[in-house]
């Protein structure tokens, strides 16, 4: 086991891959992209610093293989089989809006581009990072509790992870939204972010993202990227989004993310978009992160969330639901670093899968030595609905303080057959029998979504994704 | 109605049931009795679907159809119901939500027309008044930590809703105290008419002094050795099995 390679530390390399000393094996024009971050010469200094310190990690560490623990399940042998361009300008495509509720505000990438963005909620800003190096009056970082300066030097890029497809995006990508909420403020409705890929052909998109949130502010955000498959758009290609949260002292958010790139069922789900997205959260004090996150489908749909616990009394509750199918790869790592004393951490994640599907948990809590008085919980379940069906699930704890409250678990299982008996002598035929067994396996993943016209889109998401149509989720306990 | 004639089943290769014959006809009320291990329960699962038990031998007949080549979900339909000896809990499933889809999945398959919410919930509670269920009882997960007595009343309000033709009730005396063991009884009763068949499957005599047979068997290492009218249940209460399985080798 490598764990020291996964660790993200203030602008260092690890240089434990030194000696692959390129980008050896890797594509090509990945080399040439690493060697070349897409520095624009109107980007401030500390921006130009963020690219080249990506595009310097890359040209040591490259892109991972499967020789790292981190990402030996991860099938990355076809990732470049195609050849593949990056996404410069967004298409001028309409884009059919998924989200749920009218009245939303709703920020939109293409092919992960920031377009265009309707938000009337008071108690917010959000604008292009584009943008917002021009304006002049941004509040300081201070007015949201992180540091001096300004807010954007402050927090851009300082959470997300620094190696391989990160580090990729932080070196090219074209732009980013930046969602900055104020202290205090109360979002009355979501913010629905909604990337998608349009591109017709195989691209290599970037989305980005940057919340940050001012002391006791509570909000929720919605990111989605969900592939609709009546059209031909997205195929090839690879999403690869970087996402960073930085929660003031006391600040609440509730985060939602869906990513099911091969929605619907679909015959061809061999050249559907791949999805690696990227999480990464700093927490101060006493402020709270509830993170929901489905994973729905897909030849390779992976999530990495880190959670840095770097203030006192801060709570995480990262729940996360998987579903792969036949040729499926559904993968979350999800780290919680316990930096700070008196917080919590849960991570809970259900998994679903048919066919010869494969899913892949990797939990891990680190409780630093000061961070007395920790309580970290892990629970991953799996339910096989195939006898070809693959799981990998590794909850682990890192524990170096000694008062803490820690507990990890893991089970997979199959459909029991005593339940099943039950409800189909009753009257159930076996596939809704099955379908209600499924349906009350995930349903409590979803259940404490705040919003109901969100709470029911998820689940209706879920529930197609699992063949779970015919029944709702108000109707279940 | 129910016609089982000589059925042999076996379960994991080892002979349970060895050559059972018994007839039932419309709105009889039959007990099968027996000591652990008779292989009364046997009989309830094979007659209800369940997988894991093979038929090596003989048939049954439910209202002139064969039974045994059916699913459980369509013996379901058709009208056979069974109340277990030990419901199965299901988390994360609300009892009233489960019986409305068992409910209407039994009228799609025997070409009637769906209950709307409304309508079912109207019937629901007419029922549960039958066995005293609580609006609170009916609305939680399916059996999830309900007590053996609310188990055993959740089983009788699903019959009264699903209205079977024949209804196996297996061993549901035991776990009951006096007074659940009454309420029960007063549900079963209540849906005894002439046109449904019971058949009661329990170790003691208790529960039959409370819902009187019209027959009663002795199963015996897998065969009924001696049927009789409901005195039968009252000599075997006083004098034990011991006695009549001695005679029967």
């Amino acid at each position: 086991m490598n764990h020291v390679e996964d660790r993200r530390g203030a602008n260092k390399l690890d240089g434990l891959d030194r000696a692959a000393g390129s980008l050896n094996g890797q594509p090509k024009h990945l080399t040439v992209w690493a060697e070349s971050p897409a520095v624009e010469s109107r980007e401030p200094g500390w921006l130009k610093e963020v690219r080249e310190q990506a595009g310097a990690a890359l040209k040591v560490h490259g892109l991972p293989t499967r020789k790292s623990e981190r990402w030996r399940l991860t099938p990355l042998k076809d990732l470049f089989a195609e050849p593949i361009q990056e996404a410069q300008v967004a298409s001028e495509v309409a884009v059919a809006s998924s989200v749920p509720s009218e009245q939303s505000s709703w920020l939109h990438t293409v092919d992960g581009i920031p377009t265009t963005a309707s938000v009337l909620l008071p108690g917010v800003r959000v604008l292009k990072l584009s943008e917002a190096l021009q304006e002049d009056r941004l509040p300081p970082s201070s007015s949201f509790g992180f540091g001096t300066g300004d807010v954007l030097s402050s927090c851009f890029s300082h959470a997300a992870r620094r190696e391989h497809f990160a580090a990729l995006n932080s070196a090219r990508f074209v732009d980013a939204w930046v969602v900055l909420v104020e202290e205090r403020a109360v979002l009355e409705k979501p913010l629905f972010v909604q990337h998608q890929i349009v591109s017709s052909r195989p691209t290599l998109a970037y989305p980005r993202l940057l919340v940050v949130a001012g002391a006791s502010s509570q909000f929720s955000l919605v990111e989605t990227l969900v592939q609709e498959t009546s059209d031909a758009s997205g195929l090839d290609s690879i999403a690869n989004s970087v996402s960073e949260v930085f929660l003031g002292p006391g600040a609440h958010m509730t985060h939602i993310s869906i990513k099911a790139p091969a929605s619907q069922t679909d015959a061809s789900n061999d050249d559907r978009v791949r999805v690696l997205s990227h999480i990464s959260v700093r927490q101060e004090r006493d402020s709270k992160y509830q993170n929901t996150a489905l994973a729905l489908g897909g030849r390779l749909n992976r999530l990495d969330l880190d959670v840095v616990l770097a203030g006192k009394g801060a709570e995480c509750v990262l729940k996360g639901t998987m579903h792969a199918a036949d040729g499926d790869h559904v993968a979350c790592y999800c780290e919680v670093d316990h930096a700070a004393s008196d917080c919590t951490s849960r991570e809970e994640y259900r998994s679903v899968v048919d066919g010869n599907g494969h899913v892949v948990f990797n939990g891990t809590a680190r409780v630093h030595r000061d961070a007395q008085r920790t309580e970290a919980h892990q629970d991953n379940r799996n339910l096989l609905r195939s006898d070809r069906a693959v799981v990998h699930t590794k909850p682990h704890l890192e524990i170096d303080a000694d008062d803490v409250r820690c507990s990890h678990g893991a089970t997979v299982g199959s459909m029991d057959d005593e339940q099943l008996f039950y409800l189909r002598s009753r009257g159930l035929p076996d596939d809704q029998a099955r379908a209600l067994l499924t349906q009350a396996f995930v349903h409590e993943q979803v259940e404490h979504i705040p919003f109901e016209d969100v709470r029911l889109w998820v689940a209706d998401r879920m529930q197609k994704s699992m063949g779970l149509m015919t029944m709702t989720f108000e109707e279940t306990s | 109605m129910l016609e089982i004639k000589n059925l042999h089943v076996s379960v994991g290769g080892k002979a349970i049931l060895k050559g059972v014959s018994l007839s039932i006809g419309l709105g009889e009320v039959h007990a099968i009795m027996g000591p652990n291990g008779s292989g009364k329960s046997t009989l309830s699962y094979v007659l209800a679907g369940k997988e894991g038990y093979e038929v090596t031998g003989g048939s049954v007949r439910f209202c002139d159809e064969d039974l045994l080549e059916k699913s459980a979900e369509s013996r379901a339909a058709s009208g056979v119901f069974l109340s277990f000896q030990y419901p199965v809990a299901i988390p994360g499933v609300s009892n009233i939500y489960f019986l409305k889809a068992a409910l209407n999945a039994q009228r799609v398959a025997r070409g009637e027309s769906e209950l709307d919410a409304v309508g079912f919930m109207k019937l629901a509670r007419e029922k549960a008044k039958l066995v005293e269920m609580s609006d609170t009882l009916m609305k939680r997960a399916v059996n999830d930590g309900f007590s053996g007595g609310e188990k055993k009343r959740n089983e009788i309000f699903q019959m009264a809703l699903l209205e079977p033709k024949l209804a196996i009730l297996d061993e549901t005396d035991s776990g009951l105290d006096i007074d659940a063991l009454k309420t029960v009884s007063q549900g079963v009763n209540a849906l005894r008419n002439d046109e449904r068949s019971i058949l009661l499957i329990t170790h003691y005599q208790r529960l039959l002094d409370h819902v009187v047979p019209d027959f009663v068997h002795v199963l015996h290492d897998g065969r009924i050795i001696k049927s009789g009218d409901k005195s039968l249940a009252q000599q075997l209460e006083r004098d034990g099995y011991a006695q009549l399985t001695a005679a029967a080798g």
